[in-house]
């Protein structure tokens, strides 16, 4: 029973952390370049991918960063305060350049707004963004076309960057569009072992019970069969 | 003495233990100097920062006038005590002074968009609109700047408080800085 008390107790103290910080998080973590986390969803695969291309394509040419973020709300902060902490939290653009572009759509409240680096300001100064905004991708969006609203917006954005934005000289790797957090996974695997450990191996035989089938009817034998030599 | 020493094993302790206590809180003194100096000097940093945003926009007042003043639909008397406090502004260098200046420029700032809200055909004006643009940027860059003023106050005024570290602030003269408080009275 302590046995059982001291694997429970672990359970807790590995997936608690990470319950805490679902719950409490307010700015969302994102990694890829269009991220739809309305629900339901308002982007359909290929338009993600649409719009994802034309950030990438912008990405190798000029090293800047494009991200798209679209949100069913950005209560309690404010699409203001709410575009400027995930742009801040997420380090969008790269280090030391600060070529980044954030553009958030929050659909219940109906607002847009785009976040520009500081190594953008100059290519991408407020009324030009607020020209795009306004003139391309308010009225599709209203319209309930968050698609040619948001593409639209991204391809003005990344056209401007790519006429006016001059790439810091040397070598640009492409973009890693997958990205292993191996500190991440050293920490898991470290603590899948060492609970390995507590309980003598019997965790990897837990695995294998999420497999197992439900269980036999509970037949009764008599006795019969056979049996041979070899 | 040397003899006595060697007598009183406990005298040699006593001395290693006072060696190694004041070893500590000299160390400790040390580290708590150099993270309040660190957060004061992010405080001053970070206001040079909110200053640097709000030049930006007493800036933009000279065209801001010249533009509006072109359509009747924003007032004179408006537009007179913006320049006016722009000048204020630029003649006023103290913390307290350009904190309220900045809250009255800002009033009437709000006056002047609200105008612009009114009278939709105004945001046809392409001169009118990129201008009310800059404007809203200005305002955000000076939120967010504003922002992360009070969170590096707010380190340092909690540090400089919290036991012992107030007594290392106390000693060497490290104070607390006000927050950017636009509605006084608060807690």
């Amino acid at each position: 029973m302590w046995r059982e008390l001291v694997r429970f107790g672990l359970a807790l103290a590995v997936l608690a952390p990470g319950v805490g910080l679902a719950a409490g998080t307010a700015i969302p973590t994102i990694y890829l370049y269009v991220n739809d986390l309305t629900s339901p969803g308002v982007l359909l695969r290929s338009e993600v991918s649409d719009i994802g291309d034309v950030c990438y394509q912008v990405d190798v040419a000029t090293t800047a960063e494009i991200a798209v973020l679209l949100v069913n709300t950005t209560a309690p902060e404010g699409i203001d305060w709410f575009a400027a902490e995930t742009f801040a939290r997420n380090g969008i653009g790269k280090a030391g350049q600060d070529n980044g572009v954030l553009i958030v759509v929050s659909t219940d409240e109906r607002l847009w707004r785009v976040e520009v680096g500081y190594g953008l300001e100059g290519v991408l100064t407020d009324s030009f963004v607020g020209r795009v905004g306004q003139d391309n991708m308010s009225p599709a969006i209203s319209a309930g076309d968050f698609y040619t609203g948001v593409y639209n917006g991204t391809v003005l954005i990344g056209q401007q960057i790519l006429d006016l934005y001059a790439p810091p000289p040397g070598n640009h790797p492409p973009p890693d569009l997958i990205v292993i957090d191996w500190k991440s996974v050293a920490i898991g695997v470290g603590i899948l072992l060492l609970i390995g450990v507590i309980t003598k191996g019997k965790v990897f035989l837990w695995f294998g019970r999420i497999f197992m089938r439900g269980g036999f009817g509970g037949g009764r034998s008599g006795g019969g069969g056979a049996r041979g030599g070899f | 003495m040397g003899s006595t020493i060697a007598r009183h094993p406990a005298l040699i302790i006593l001395l290693a233990l006072f060696m190694i206590s004041l070893l500590v809180w000299v160390s400790w003194t040390a580290v708590a100097y150099n993270g309040l100096v660190r957060k004061d000097q992010a405080v001053l940093t970070q206001w040079a920062q909110v200053e640097n945003e709000y030049q930006r926009k007493i800036d933009l007042i000279p065209r801001l006038v010249n533009i509006t003043s072109q359509y009747t639909e924003f007032e004179r008397s408006v537009l007179e005590n913006i320049t006016r406090l722009r000048t204020q502004w630029q003649q006023n260098f103290s913390f307290d002074s350009r904190v309220n200046n900045s809250i009255v420029i800002d009033q009437q700032l709000f006056l002047l968009v609200a105008t612009y809200e009114a009278y939709p055909y105004l945001r046809s004006i392409d001169l009118v609109s990129n201008l009310m643009f800059e404007l809203a940027g200005t305002e955000n860059r000076i939120a967010v700047e504003r922002f992360r003023y009070n969170g590096a106050v707010g380190s340092l005024n909690s540090q400089i408080r919290s036991f012992p570290d107030n007594l290392v602030a106390s000693t060497w003269g490290i104070h607390e800085r006000p927050l950017y408080d636009p509605i006084p009275g608060g807690p």
